[in-house]
């Protein structure tokens, strides 16, 4: 007993002098993750009233971080934490009870078992997308299209979100499958982490070509977009909007904000497409 | 199921084939060497060790990615690329490794009396024999605990390989990667097993390491 708190203490002191503020509103985080693990009716106990925090796919940061400060000019005081991830990978931190209170996925099977169960509703879909081909600029990989991907000389290596957890990387091996040509690329496949660990792969040359949002290519002079998937095996890609559990008025306000025509506008504005 | 951990033996053979007479030859420089920059080539040894791994993943990223200058200069000689390779994953490692045998290596030729050598060197050994038959079996204990060490941590790397490297099944995933992503995609089960398998591992080779320090005199 008297070793243990004589262990114990140093650490403690060790990271409160590491970071001074920080270490503060982390440890007012992880008191609420604990009041939210007692249950739903008692969440919500304290004097100053707990940021949002929302769990929410990589690929919606921009349209996200946009709205998330327009809501605060708009009422002071109420900054939603946005916490970026592989949708997938997102839900099954919710599922272990990571404490967001809106889910914000790049599918609507990434909320599937969870809403089986459930412990989530969808609110709204935020906005559709579209997944596109991208490649690397290089002359040696002109004539690279979604059909002579299977067969490109060239073609070495292809960037593919890792299916179990980045949405993107599931619709791209189901329009692969659809398209028949999944079997002869699959010795090509790396796994990015995340969408946008796919689209990092692709910008440095470390993947010939690779699957990402439309929208996760805005702005970028350093990748080169194939186009979309032809035709009958184009995959649907929506982002929906999830409440988990029972969320506080805080969340269900942002939730109705995102949800409106403010939200929606922004999401075209960013390059969705509307739901 | 176990072949990250054949992975895991591929790369770490690689990178001890690097670290290990890299980490002798620092480690002897550092022990008997009188140059100038002595001080400096110390603390550049260190860095690895004390930099988190994705600082080093990074940085090895910028130089031998395929877009940097060494990177770049490899590929147009040899036609090599290391990013998503068993070699890149074996460079990482053998980085984030070398500091412990550099400075195990210099702890052990430093415990080394130089008298020894100076009496077989009076005696009409050459340098190099006096060092083989002198000067090495003296510092072969110490040598052996830095290469335990060296190995140890070599099979425990993630940070630096996962950031540099990346994850290619068959190539780079190692088994504590290959853990990482079987945890990411929610495959429970084997990242259990993986666990299990890696602390089985550690747990041997400690106890085995312990065993053999108390027989030593």
């Amino acid at each position: 007993m008297g070793t243990s708190t004589r262990v114990g203490r140093p650490a403690v002191g060790r990271a409160e002098g590491r970071r001074a503020a920080g270490g503060r509103r982390l440890g007012r985080f992880a008191a609420l993750g604990l009041v939210a693990g007692l249950g739903p009716g008692c969440r919500r106990g304290g004097e100053a009233e707990p940021r949002v925090i929302v769990a929410a796919a990589v690929s919606l940061r921009e349209p996200l971080e946009e709205l998330g400060r327009r809501y605060e000019r708009a009422r002071p005081g109420a900054a939603p934490r946005f916490e970026w991830g592989a949708s997938g990978e997102l839900g099954r931190r919710i599922a272990a009870g990571a404490p967001a209170e809106l889910f914000a996925s790049a599918s609507p099977q990434a909320l599937g078992p969870l809403e089986e169960r459930g412990e989530l509703a969808v609110a709204c879909t935020l906005a559709r997308g579209r997944l596109v081909l991208v490649r690397r600029p290089g002359p040696e990989l002109e004539g690279l299209d979604w059909h002579s991907l299977p067969r490109h000389p060239r073609l070495e290596r292809l960037a593919v979100g890792l299916a179990s957890a980045v949405p993107a990387g599931a619709y791209a091996e189901e329009t692969l499958r659809r398209l028949g040509a999944y079997d002869a690329l699959a010795a090509k496949v790396v796994r990015g982490a995340t969408v946008r660990h796919v689209l990092d792969l692709v910008a440095r040359g470390e993947a010939d070509a690779g699957f990402v949002y439309a929208t996760d290519v805005r702005g970028r002079g350093d990748v080169l977009v194939v186009g979309e998937a032809p035709e009958p095996a184009r995959p649907a890609v929506a982002f929906p909007l999830a409440l988990v559990g029972r969320p506080g008025a805080a969340a269900r306000d942002f939730a109705t904000f995102l949800c409106g025509p403010e939200g929606r506008a922004a999401f075209t504005d960013f390059g969705f497409d509307a739901p | 199921m176990s072949e990250p951990f054949l992975v895991s033996l591929r790369v770490v053979a690689l990178a001890l084939a690097f670290a290990v007479p890299a980490g002798v030859g620092l480690g002897l420089g550092l022990a008997r060497g009188r140059f100038p920059g002595r001080g400096l080539l110390d603390a550049l040894v260190l860095l690895p060790l004390v930099l988190p791994p994705s600082v080093v993943g990074y940085g090895l990223l910028l130089a031998f990615g395929r877009r940097g200058p060494a990177g770049r200069l490899l590929e147009a000689l040899l036609g090599v690329r290391l990013v998503y390779t068993t070699a890149g994953a074996a460079l990482a490692v053998a980085v984030v490794s070398l500091p412990l045998m550099a400075k195990g290596a210099e702890a052990a030729f430093a415990g080394v009396d130089r008298r020894l050598e100076e009496v077989a060197r009076a005696h009409g050994m050459n340098r190099a024999r006096a060092f083989s038959f002198v000067t090495l079996p003296l510092a072969a204990p110490g040598l052996a605990v830095a290469l335990t060490l060296t190995a140890l941590r070599a099979f425990g790397e993630f940070g630096a390989t996962l950031t540099f490297a990346g994850y290619l099944g068959g190539a780079t995933a190692t088994a504590p990667l290959e853990l990482y992503v079987a945890m990411q995609s929610g495959d429970d089960a084997r990242a259990g097993r993986l666990a299990l398998g890696l602390s089985l591992a550690a747990g041997l080779a400690t106890a085995a390491i312990a065993r053999w320090g108390r027989r030593r005199p």
